[in-house]
């Protein structure tokens, strides 16, 4: 025979069905006889009725499960890693390769040279002429319009919102203003310094905008959470620092893409294109 | 040719199949991520990457199991991880656990007005106290709460999920209920739902059903 404080005790895992059939038995029988008991376990029914109106059905945002998918889309991508990749010269990592300290001008001009080449429409490129190579297959699919938009946003240099560029202080500006948590970027190449942000609209949609400067140039990141699918189809791909970079032309300026944690990472700046995807390669996010 | 057209569909069905078994139980995965880090921004990124780990690890989850509780898992180690990585580690997790919990909290005449809350009004207060009570408990205490209460797992299952011996639950969960129980009970008074009464019930026993069968052994 059960005791009432032993029956009490254990009214939890009574109800949650956890006892051995035994013990089990045993409380009912208990039961059968003990009013006092039956209220304690009547109780703890109504209890977790409480507790289940109170904590009431979690419904995960509709943009987390966007955020989710993209981030399985840039898994896949990163998992295929297909050898057809182009391999960028990359301006600002140490010379690996060529010997230590050893750049003479001719190999700094014929890997300049050889990276033209490779950037397939090289001729395009040099021309600067605006809307051609990877830009036309971008156009009409939405993406691009988007990247019209960096583009403006970048060569129109509005002034920063935020006094102080500091990595803190940027992500805690856009805290709020921004449905996605900011944590700007970090460059492990030349000398990239954060030096302004700025809340702007990319295609009606809240995006935040961070001011960098690559020795002495202008580069625009732009930070958005749920970019049009279309965006990666039409893009041109390079490898460099073993990262796959995405990008695409628009109206002379190279803007390069990337994906993390399930946001998309728009950049655009004054440097060359092989510059830039180098430096955009070696973008990351701090934790 | 063939061999590179394999492998693509072999990675497309890989995804098709994470997306049917796994992306169903994101409101799960988020109500409990939720109860872990208390706030919804921080519980949006705490299942996101918990969502790319398992698609990582996809091929180490059998076919046919649990994919929910698999998915619980990863979201408790990843939160874990993170604390450990933040500071002060597990014992964020544990050190409630310890506490002792008073048994002689709830008299009869208070479980009479608690369970006859009926007016909308009553039932506001009580699940505003309810959640409010919820943010003092560990975190592994209120994902305890939420995985019996609200996703309905077994004993086994919570304690697979949470990385504890089953027993751990048991007490866990109760204590976690008592909390939550003296809470309300507190201010049920102060708001009038209940008369102040001295509790009747006393004498601390066993709370482990092992000490239990272990203590009917000896009296039979």
């Amino acid at each position: 025979m059960s005791s009432c404080s032993m029956v009490r005790r254990h009214a939890g895992t009574y109800l949650d069905g956890e006892l051995d059939p035994t013990t089990q038995l045993e409380f009912e029988e208990h039961l059968d006889g003990c009013a006092e008991c039956q209220e304690c376990v009547a109780f703890e029914v109504a209890f977790r009725e409480r507790v289940h109106e109170a904590l009431g059905d979690v419904q995960a945002p509709a943009s987390l499960k966007q955020r989710v998918l993209l981030d399985l889309d840039e898994a896949e991508v990163q998992h295929k890693r297909s050898g057809a990749l182009i391999r960028i010269w990359s301006p600002f990592s140490k010379a690996d390769d060529s010997g230590r300290g050893r750049f003479s001008r001719g190999s700094i001009l014929a890997a300049a040279a050889a990276a033209l080449l490779l950037f397939g429409g090289s001729a395009i490129g040099l021309g600067g002429s605006g809307t051609a190579g990877v830009d036309s297959a971008g156009l009409g699919l939405g993406g691009s319009s988007l990247l019209e938009d960096v583009v403006r946003l970048h060569s129109s240099a509005l002034p920063s919102d935020v006094p102080e560029a500091r990595q803190e202080t940027v992500a805690r500006y856009f805290q709020g203003k921004v449905r996605f948590p900011v944590r700007p970027m970090r460059f492990d190449c030349g000398n990239v310094r954060l030096v302004g942000a700025r809340l702007s609209n990319i295609r009606d949609r809240r995006a935040a905008a961070l001011y960098y400067d690559a020795n002495g140039q202008r580069v625009t990141m732009v930070v958005l959470d749920s970019p049009p699918p279309a965006l990666f189809s039409g893009a041109a791909r390079v490898l460099a620092r073993g990262h796959e970079v995405y990008y695409r032309d628009v109206h002379g300026y190279t803007v390069p893409i990337r994906r993390q944690h399930g946001l998309t990472y728009l950049f655009t700046g004054d440097l060359a294109r092989p510059a830039l995807l180098d430096l955009v390669a070696s973008a990351h996010v701090g934790r | 040719m063939t061999q590179k057209s394999a492998k693509f569909s072999d990675a497309a069905k890989r995804r098709r199949d994470f997306e049917r078994e796994a992306l169903p139980h994101l409101d799960s995965l988020y109500a409990a991520a939720l109860r872990l880090t208390r706030r919804p921004s921080d519980a949006e990124d705490l299942v996101q990457e918990s969502m790319l780990k398992a698609f990582r690890f996809w091929d180490s989850f059998e076919a046919g199991t649990n994919a929910r509780a698999w998915l619980l898992r990863i979201v408790t180690n990843t939160f874990i991880n993170r604390h450990r990585r933040k500071a002060r580690e597990r014992a964020v997790f544990d050190g409630v656990l310890a506490d002792p919990v008073g048994e002689g909290v709830m008299s009869r005449a208070a479980m009479r007005g608690l369970k006859n809350a009926d007016s909308e009004a009553d039932r506001r207060l009580l699940a505003g106290e309810i959640q409010a009570a919820m943010e003092k408990l560990a975190p592994q205490q209120r994902l305890m709460i939420q995985l019996s209460d609200m996703e309905g797992l077994t004993y086994k299952e919570i304690a697979n999920v949470v990385g504890c011996p089953v027993g751990t639950v048991m007490s866990g969960l109760h204590r976690a209920r008592k909390a939550l129980q003296k809470h309300l009970i507190a201010q049920a008074i102060e708001f009038g739902l209940v008369a102040p009464e001295p509790s009747t019930e006393v004498a601390p026993s066993p709370v482990s059903l092992e000490d239990f069968r272990r203590q009917k052994q000896a009296q039979s």
